[in-house]
């Protein structure tokens, strides 16, 4: 069910020298390695991301919350590389319940400009492909022919029905995801990268009033997502309405609501100007090796 | 009806879906958007053999499709059924739909694998190799075994294939049923 232990040397080995590059990617770039708690008293609010209980105590799912922490204390850029745990069906070596994750927050940096950090990483790690960079909107649009931002229900669901094959009944953002998702597999582009999203996309990236987008990234290897990345909210209001939102959300669903993160939220309010990302360094292996 | 859950589908099962059952290929778990959780599952139509994606809310339940898996042994057509032998020593037929192409490998005693869905056949495969006599080619040319060159034969059950021109009348042949192909001559 979870991780099974790769025993394979030539697998342990590969496994090694790519934790050794990700370090002095890393160390080249003055970024710190930090290791923060796996087990702690709060976790994240995400009504589709789910933590395991260990007692009193949550397994972490990212450990975004306690490196914004740091931010706020003035770590600096600071990375982390560690395992994290989500409770959820797992389904393949893509989707596992245990996955490495390395994530990073660089300051004064915006999410094109992390993005472009990512790819150079991913290239070094060694997926020979140069990135192509696209808006959400532009590609939904051209592949679609239908305005993400502008698009009605009823298109919506006219256009699942034409390219998806969907048996149950969907929310609009369902709609919205599958196409996506869709389109991404369909294009198989080898390293893509997706910028701007829509304001029911933006979970914790900035949302720019006026080009109507949320600040965040998708990276993608042969169309699977490889990082998830965002110009960070650092409004601590902003943030509490997103995480009261979420948790009404984990109500409707029968999920049990998360205490919210007080010395988070106050984090937030002085999170300094920066960008993070959350890198799945497990299925990028899975991917390399395949 | 028996139902599972999209978690719990692995590749073999069986769905009933719209009307029809299904062999599972494969179940992937997808997120995309960080949104609602995805099942994708590829199957195939075990009636028709064709093979669509389709895709599940995690967490749904799908119907489960009666399916049972027989070896039978072949024992004789009359020309509107064929009619196999079970181990159970129970008699089964099938009609032309459902023993398709797989019917040019039969004879007597050949061993098939025969799919039933709430105990009516559906389906039937020959194993993946099957040994069969020569009974009509032209004479076999010595010595050529490296040319590449084929000549056509037929063989006991009336099936024909492209074979190598050193091939005989009276050959015994492996041959692969899932392309048609042949394999080698035996030896015997």
């Amino acid at each position: 069910m979870f991780h099974a232990l790769r025993v394979d040397v030539d697998y342990l080995k590969f496994r090694s020298g790519q934790l050794q590059i990700c370090r002095q990617f890393m160390a080249q770039r003055g970024v710190m390695e930090v290791m923060t708690p796996l087990l702690r008293r709060f976790t994240g609010t995400d009504p589709h991301v789910d933590s395991f209980r260990v007692g009193d105590y949550y397994l972490q799912t990212s450990p975004e919350l306690s490196m914004k922490i740091l931010l706020a204390h003035s770590s600096g850029d600071i990375y982390q590389l560690s395992p994290v745990f989500r409770d959820e069906p797992v389904q393949g070596p893509y989707h596992q319940s245990e996955f490495l994750m390395l994530e990073w927050y660089r300051l004064n940096m915006n999410e094109r400009e992390l993005a472009q950090e990512v790819v150079e990483l991913i290239q070094r790690l060694g997926v020979n492909y140069n990135a192509e960079y696209h808006d959400l909107r532009g590609l939904f649009l051209s592949f679609y022919k239908e305005d993400l931002w502008l698009i009605s229900d009823d298109v919506l669901v006219m256009l699942t029905k034409t390219h998806v094959d969907v048996s149950c009944d969907l929310h609009r953002q369902d709609h919205i995801d599958l196409l996506i998702d869709h389109m991404i597999r369909i294009l198989n582009i080898p390293l893509l990268v997706i910028t701007g999203f829509p304001k029911s996309m933006q979970l914790m990236a900035r949302f720019d009033q006026v080009q109507e987008i949320a600040k965040r990234f998708e990276v993608y290897v042969r169309g699977y997502e490889i990082a998830n990345g965002f110009y960070e909210l650092n409004d601590a209001s902003a943030q509490r309405e997103r995480m009261v939102k979420d948790n009404q959300l984990r109500t409707a669903l029968k999920k049990p609501v998360v205490e919210l993160d007080e010395e988070f939220l106050l984090a937030v309010g002085r999170l300094p100007d920066c960008s993070g990302v959350a890198l799945g360094l497990d299925r990028l292996t899975w991917l390399l090796l395949d | 009806m028996a139902s599972i859950s999209t978690g719990d589908i692995k590749s073999g099962s069986k769905l009933l879906i719209d009307g029809d059952p299904y062999n599972v290929i494969n179940n992937e778990a997808v997120k995309p958007g960080k949104g609602q959780a995805f099942n994708r599952i590829k199957i195939r139509n075990l009636k028709t053999g064709r093979v669509v994606e389709k895709t599940f809310k995690s967490g749904e339940t799908v119907e489960v499709a009666n399916i049972e898996e027989k070896s039978v042994s072949f024992l004789y057509a009359d020309g509107q059924y064929w009619h196999f032998m079970d181990e159970a020593f129970e008699q089964v037929s099938a009609n032309e739909v459902v023993v398709g192409e797989t019917a040019k490998w039969l004879k007597e005693e050949t061993r098939c694998m025969m799919l039933l869905w709430n105990e009516a056949p559906i389906a039937l495969t020959a194993e993946n190799f099957v040994e069969l006599e020569v009974t009509e080619c032209e004479p076999g040319i010595k010595g050529d075994t490296v040319s590449g060159a084929m000549k056509v034969a037929t063989v006991e059950t009336g099936a024909q294939i492209r074979v190598p021109l050193f091939i005989e009348r009276g050959n015994k042949l492996k041959i692969d049923t899932r392309t048609g192909e042949y394999v080698s001559r035996v030896k015997s």
